[in-house]
């Protein structure tokens, strides 16, 4: 069953064995475990409903049915970075790039060193990996979804002599329509909207959309259930309060919500961890422009990524956008930006992601917003520097013209002999146009609570009944792109909630 | 507790019915109200629209500047309040930059087209943050708006909903068991690229 604004003129109050805050890669993924294994689960979910059939190439349609707050995020800092979050039942998982890697092995082994539980390595959540991966049919694209653009990538990158890793994405047949971003169209992205909650909707749970909860209901010392409002779809304004009561409560409203929630409780003042240790994968992208038709919106997005700089922490790769999201990434307004928009159909816009070297804090800002802050270190700014350069000498490589840049003060290039202009020398760390779809870290897994927000089994240390189970817990960053991880741990803190209450978690399919 | 009016969703299948601008049937989307404007930031909203978009060079279709103007309010309405606080005041600001840059007393709707949008782009990569930061949520937005519009995409040989809908049908014959096509496969790099 699924609710949204009208049927809180008739119910506001609801009860729940489990009561799971967000859709995404981990609240859908906990949601649908624990209804299977026979808990009454109720989801509540800030955005709406939209089924595959509702999904639009138009982002006048698909932005304010599917991002949050319009897609204006950002994080403040130096310089700035726009972000993007889903708002809507499959979260973010609904427009993400949909590649599907696991963890890092060494990540991993450092997560299980430092916390001392071995669950957290690569053994330890390989049972779930291989669930979740084989629930979101995590697979390599079929030939027939390889666009012109990726061509370019792969061949370019055999070219230089890169390392180039054919991406695992979470799809079932994509055939390339490359709308990923804007909702997938087709069904083919196993998104948690067409996966885990079907099912858990199959085995009895509900969710609650268009519900922005606000505060947690605590008594005696325990989280028993979570309050806020359903919102207004006409006024987008608070509307009725709403209530879910229940025995366990899970948080998972991503890296910048999460602790927005818990930090109004003033929780982890032991470690003082919540909200801290933010990180976010920051991104630079280029615009490549070629003298033939590439028809980047042709097959599949980022169907690899060049892993060469991997040990450096560089991760290149292929991002198609829209016209509407590309023409605000040029460095030029009016005529001059139609000159390079009528060669859409030549251009690719391609990405630099650089692994943290530092962390950013989460707070609850002015006007009771979630405020994220994060500055970029001198070393990240030579490392998007240098991937900058080794992505715009691939497409040199394969016939580029041009390559727009991401820098205030070095708008574009127009051969390889200009390379050497992308240099720290020339370019402020302030004059980088950053930008970032992956948040993670803010209420970090430990093994003690004076140095983490929650236990391994995803509890918080300081609110028995609360836990946490999205991108929030991860203790570091890992470098690819995180939403398999996110649903492995989810179903391990799942399994966890589940042997509390003298219940086993549903066996693997 | 009643049963509500909204039925839990089917389990994922090939959908029927190709994406397209219009509203899917039994799609329940509401559409907020759009933001709206002072006069003066109204004002000068529209006179920026084209400058920043290529509303004279561009693709020529009717109420180019209502179309982005009816865009950008209808987003701005789903982002934070700062922003729908802001966003008028940013569109004044912009205007009357020439003034606040000391680079003149006229206002931009009142300079030479040419003359305002180089001033713009002049603000565009000013190595001052603060004076980027402020031309852009409006650039930003209005950019978006004027490049979703369906006619600029043709112009620009952009066309989404035919594709997608081939590969919805491509998919569904994959679905049914069909195995793909010679002409399923998409576009190909030139010889001389891959020679």
């Amino acid at each position: 069953m699924i609710l949204g604004y009208p049927d809180y003129a008739r119910e506001q109050r609801f009860e729940a064995d489990v009561v799971v805050v967000g859709t995404g890669a981990g609240g859908a993924v906990v949601g649908s475990e624990l209804a299977q294994a026979g808990f009454r689960v109720t989801f509540v979910e800030e955005g709406g409903w939209h089924p595959t059939q509702t999904f639009s190439a138009y982002t006048s349609e698909s932005v304010p049915r599917l991002y949050r707050d319009g897609g204006g995020t950002v994080i403040l800092g130096k310089p700035p970075i726009p972000y993007v979050e889903g708002r809507c039942v499959g979260g973010s998982t609904v427009i993400n790039g949909g590649m599907a890697y696991r963890a890092p092995d060494p990540i991993l082994a450092g997560w299980a060193r430092d916390t001392g539980a071995e669950e957290l390595s690569s053994k330890g959540l390989e049972p779930y990996f291989e669930q979740v991966e084989a629930r979101v049919s995590a697979r390599q694209q079929r030939a027939e979804s390889v666009g012109a653009d990726n061509k370019i990538m792969r061949e370019g990158s055999r070219r230089m002599g890169w390392n180039y890793s054919e991406n695992p994405r979470n799809q079932q047949e994509c055939v390339g329509s490359n709308n990923c971003v804007l909702g997938c169209p087709t069904g083919a992205k196993q998104s948690t909207l067409v996966t885990f909650m079907p099912t858990a909707m199959a085995a009895g749970a509900r969710c609650l959309t268009e519900v922005r909860i606000d505060r947690l209901i605590i008594e005696g010392g325990r989280c028993v259930g979570v309050a806020g409002h359903a919102i207004d779809p006409v006024r987008m304004r608070r509307g009725v309060a709403v209530e879910v009561r229940a025995n366990a409560v899970v948080i998972a409203c991503g890296a910048i919500q999460t602790p927005h929630l818990l930090l109004k409780h003033k929780l982890s003042r032991q470690s003082g961890q919540l909200g801290r240790n933010f990180l976010c994968h920051p991104n630079v992208k280029l615009i490549g422009l070629f003298p033939f038709d590439v028809k980047a919106w042709q097959g599949v997005s980022q169907v690899g990524q060049v892993r060469e700089f991997h040990d450096e922490g560089i991760v290149l790769a292929e991002n198609f956008i829209p016209p509407a999201a590309m023409a605000t990434q040029l460095p030029m307004i009016g005529t001059k930006s139609w000159e390079v928009m009528q060669r859409y159909n030549q251009s690719i816009v391609g990405g630099c992601l650089v692994e943290d070297s530092t962390t950013g804090r989460v707070r609850r800002g002015p006007f009771d917003m979630a405020t994220a802050t994060y500055n970029v270190t001198a070393h990240d700014h030579e490392r998007f520097l240098k991937g900058a350069r080794l992505l715009a000498e691939m497409w040199f490589a394969m016939g580029a013209e041009e390559v727009l840049l991401p820098f205030i003060s070095l708008p574009s290039i127009r051969s390889a002999d200009e390379l050497g202009r992308i240099d720290p020398s020339r370019i402020r760390m302030s004059e980088v146009e950053l930008f970032t779809p992956h948040l993670m870290g803010t209420a970090r897994m430990g093994g003690r609570a004076e140095d983490s927000v929650i236990d391994v089994s995803g509890e918080l240390w300081d609110l028995p009944g609360c836990h946490v189970a999205d991108a929030s817990i991860f203790p570091t960053a890992i470098g690819v792109n995180p939403q398999i991880t996110i649903m492995a741990m989810a179903m391990q803190i799942a399994g966890r909630i589940a042997e509390k209450r003298g219940l086993a978690a549903p066996k693997a399919a | 507790m009643a049963e509500s009016v909204h039925p839990a969703p089917a389990v994922a299948a090939t959908p029927a019915v190709a994406p397209a601008a219009a509203p899917v049937p039994g799609d329940r989307f509401v559409r907020a109200q759009a933001e709206t404007l002072s006069a003066g930031s109204r004002r000068a909203f529209r006179a920026l629209v084209p400058l920043i978009c290529p509303v004279a060079d561009g693709p020529d279709f009717p109420a180019t500047i209502d179309r982005v103007e009816g865009y950008v309010l209808g987003q701005l309405v789903y982002m934070n309040p700062v922003i729908r606080w802001a966003f008028g005041p940013l569109c004044r600001l912009v205007d009357w930059s020439p003034l606040w840059r000391l680079r003149g007393l006229r206002p931009l709707r009142m300079l030479p087209p040419a003359k305002a949008t180089a001033h713009l782009a002049a603000m565009m990569h000013s190595r001052w943050a603060l004076v980027r930061n402020v031309l852009y949520p409006v650039k930003a937005l209005m950019l978006a708006g004027y490049y979703d519009q369906p006619e600029v995409h043709t112009a620009m040989h952009y066309e989404p909903v035919p594709f997608i809908r081939s590969r919805v049908s491509f998919r569904g014959r994959l679905m049914a068991g069909e195995a793909a096509r010679p002409d399923d496969a998409l576009m190909d790099l030139p010889e001389e690229v891959t020679r």
